[in-house]
């Protein structure tokens, strides 16, 4: 039976409104500050993407020119390249850090947890400058500590060498970056279930064997983020090369694919192309990411079977 | 007292309520600071306008008991300006927004000239220029970068020429006159019989003179002391020039091989001054900017260093190149462009202004009559009594005009990637035929630039 309005359901009815219209209003100002500052430019960065300086009619130009620009396509092989060798030694090596430090019979783990994990804190600026300081040929402590260690004076030009640029870039980097990557490995390693360690033990199961059967498979997903954020961090390489070299470095081998949006956008003042190139880098993430959700799709129904 | 979304929610109002407080506060009392504001990018620019100094009174004091006019010098990093500038002049901002003049670096003043001439968001100075009578003080090459088509958008703040300054005492101790090459040949030369004579003393490290062999900022020295500009004022690219070819195959052999004498200074903005202190590199480029710290950071040094011109390649090579550079500007949408061309004015060219500069810097002022002026031919102690600020004058009138466009730092950086193949050539012993291949390597660079420009739909 339908209950007829009272003064009391009236109230009811505000309170009801009330409820269901709060949490819009308490969202409303992300909401505000989500459409100006990200939503709106990036609309606007494929209008320009997809405009020429002058003109507000829609064209492929930017595109077209960019399947050609063997600036593009030579700073994108740098950062590939850069990707591709930083996962491959940061990742083993973080690993290897967390499980030294998850090993129970380590002492000093407080200490070296911080002592890995503090230069992530400090911010890739800070790093670079840091670490041209380090790498310089003739003051740097680097080659000092390589003299001390050889017995007699080497002046490797780190910064200067076409050869050595991805080395120092990867040096500063790994430095930078592995501990976070390390943190992440070890909160994986502690809450993998023990019982299933006692259950291989059991089962005969060696050191070797634990490893590539317990633990590898419990911190898979952990595995699989850091290779993803890896990705994305790496693709957006620009201030360590930047301030290590002050641009992309001997025979431009440090251009990275930001380094070359920024120097269209920002020092040639083409900002219909820097949006092109913009977009192209998330093409290329999106790629990068959808093979790698397939390859973990693939691994995960693998593990269960 | 209770607040029923609970204790944090609480904290977190009453901060933002008060930052909110806080930041209007803090913004209305700007606005009603200053009458006009500059926007400069080095702190020692900043200090030049700010500090009071023998003057008694800062510059922007002078100006207020001069005109009644209050100014505010903000000191923004050079690439945050940048930034800042490019924000407000595509959003298309006018008035108080907007400073009343802006220092930009040479550097940058490419992409801000982009476009039609009515479209460029500074103002078009000329009738200013003409009537105050800056325009026959002006050394006539130093307003080439910021003009356009004939319309100048900015005023010089500096020539900067560029000699070599060397360390005499270890050049003597060699007995090699390196003031006497008026060739660069003649130079390479004697840096070879040099670091031949170090060599033998068990000093084998201690190069020559201070060249990058990664970066072309030198290199383009070398060029602009030839006229070349790598793009010039009709937007045409000047990579595959034969002089360009012949400058950088000469320039990869000081720098890489049997006969280098040059390397590049260690990494951080002022470790070449160690290097020179050391007697690693004997000998650096040096545009006026650079005096001071030499004087500031190596003091050791006097009397020690002594200063040449450039030696050329041709007789008609210019004695000296130009390094670096500031302009000021005036922003198109400017509230009062007349006030901020007087402040301008005041800065630049007063007497007030001038003596300011030279308490406080060794940068020359750009203006033909005070480089000219007798009372710079005072012996310098620091450079064994060379008067080196008579002999940057003189070289100042003959710094050649530098272009700038808005694709000059993507043009370097192709030339850059061509002194690195060159220089791996020479290091490889494949110097034959090294300018042929260095011409066809920077005839690939060219191309690469041209289709950016003609892509990038710009003219200069």
């Amino acid at each position: 039976m339908k209950r007829p309005p009272t003064a009391r359901t009236g109230r009811l009815s505000l309170w009801q409104l009330q409820h269901r219209y709060a949490p819009y209003v308490f969202i409303s100002p992300f909401l505000a500050i989500f459409a100006v500052f990200l939503a709106w430019p990036l609309a606007h960065s494929i209008i320009l993407a997809g405009t020429s300086s002058g003109s507000t009619t829609p064209t492929f130009r930017n595109v077209a020119f960019l399947l050609h620009d063997r600036l593009f396509w030579g700073a994108a092989l740098n950062t590939t390249l850069y990707t591709f060798i930083l996962l491959l030694v940061q990742v083993p090596l973080a690993l290897g850090l967390a499980l030294a430090l998850n090993s129970p019979r380590l002492r000093g783990k407080g200490l070296l947890r911080l002592a890995f994990f503090s230069p992530f804190l400090i911010g890739n600026v800070f790093a670079a400058v840091l670490f041209a300081l380090l790498l310089d040929a003739r003051h740097g402590l680097l080659n000092r500590m390589i003299s001390f260690v050889g017995f007699h004076t080497v002046e490797i030009n780190w910064l200067g060498d076409p050869r050595l640029v991805m080395v120092s870039v990867l040096l500063t980097s790994v430095w930078l970056t592995t501990g976070f990557a390390m943190l992440c490995f070890l909160a994986a390693l502690q809450s993998v279930n023990l019982d299933l360690y006692d259950a291989a033990r059991v089962d005969g199961a060696g050191a070797w064997a634990q490893f590539w059967h317990v633990t590898l498979p419990s911190i898979r997903p952990v595995f699989f983020f850091l290779i993803l954020a890896g990705i994305i961090q790496s693709y957006q390489l620009f201030e360590l090369p930047y301030i290590l070299f002050g641009g992309p470095g001997p025979g431009s081998r440090a251009l990275t694919i930001v380094m070359y949006l920024y120097a269209t956008g920002f020092e040639a003042g083409d900002f219909h192309y820097a949006s092109a190139i913009g977009w192209a880098m998330v093409l290329l993430l999106a790629l990068f990411t959808g093979i790698l959700l397939v390859i973990y799709r693939r691994s995960e129904r693998l593990g269960s079977r | 007292m209770t607040f029923p979304p609970g204790k944090p929610i609480f904290f977190l109002l009453v901060a933002a309520l008060l930052s909110g407080l806080g930041i209007l506060l803090f913004h209305r009392g700007g606005l009603q600071q200053a009458d006009l504001r500059v926007w400069v990018f080095d702190e020692s620019h900043a200090a030049n306008y700010r500090n009071p100094g023998t003057l008694g009174s800062s510059l922007t004091k002078l100006y207020q008991q001069r005109t009644g006019q209050t100014v505010e010098v903000k000191l923004i990093p050079s690439r945050a300006l940048d930034a800042r500038l490019i924000s407000l002049f595509s959003a298309g901002r006018a008035g108080h927004e907007l400073p009343d003049v802006v220092e930009i670096e040479i550097g940058s003043v490419g992409k801000f000239l982009r476009g039609p001439l009515d479209s460029i968001p500074l103002l078009p100075l000329n009738g200013y220029l003409q009537r105050s009578g800056l325009d026959v003080r002006l050394v006539p090459n130093r307003l080439a970068p910021y003009t356009k088509d004939g319309i100048v958008f900015g005023i010089p703040a500096d020539v900067h020429p560029v000699t070599i300054t060397y360390r005499r005492d270890l050049f003597d101790q060699a007995g090699v006159d390196l003031a006497s090459a008026t060739t660069w040949e003649q130079f390479h030369d004697r840096c070879v019989a040099f670091e031949a004579y170090w060599h033998d003393a068990r000093e084998p490290k201690r190069r020559a003179i201070e060249l990058s062999r990664t970066s072309a900022s030198d290199l383009m020295m070398l060029l602009l002391q030839r006229g070349v500009n790598l793009i010039d004022a009709s937007g045409e690219v000047h990579l595959a020039d034969r002089q360009v070819a012949s400058t950088l195959a000469f320039y990869a052999q000081m720098v890489a091989g049997r006969r280098a004498v040059a390397e590049g200074a260690a990494a951080g903005s002022m470790l070449w001054v160690r290097d020179l202190s050391d007697g690693r590199l004997c000998a650096a480029l040096t545009p006026d900017w650079r005096v001071r710290y030499l004087r500031e950071m190596a003091p050791q040094l006097s009397g020690k260093l002594a200063m040449m011109p450039l030696p050329r390649f041709e007789p008609t090579d210019a004695p000296t190149s130009t390094w670096g550079g500031t302009m000021l500007g005036i922003p198109r949408h400017v509230a009062n462009p007349q006030a901020a061309w007087v402040l301008l004015e005041f800065l630049l060219a007063s007497p007030e202004g001038l003596a300011a500069r030279r308490e406080h810097t060794d940068i020359l002022p750009p203006l033909r009559d005070v480089l000219a002026d007798p009372a710079l031919h005072v012996p310098d102690p620091f450079f064994g009594g060379q008067p080196i600020a008579a002999i940057y004058g003189e070289l100042a009138r003959h710094v050649p005009a530098n272009r700038m466009h808005a694709y000059t730092p993507l043009a370097s950086q192709a030339l850059a990637g061509v002194l690195g193949q060159a220089v791996w050539r020479v290091e490889s012993g494949q110097t034959q035929d090294l300018e042929q291949a260095c011409q066809e390597m920077l005839a690939q660079a060219q191309r690469q630039v041209e289709s950016l420009i003609q892509f990038g739909g710009t003219r200069p």
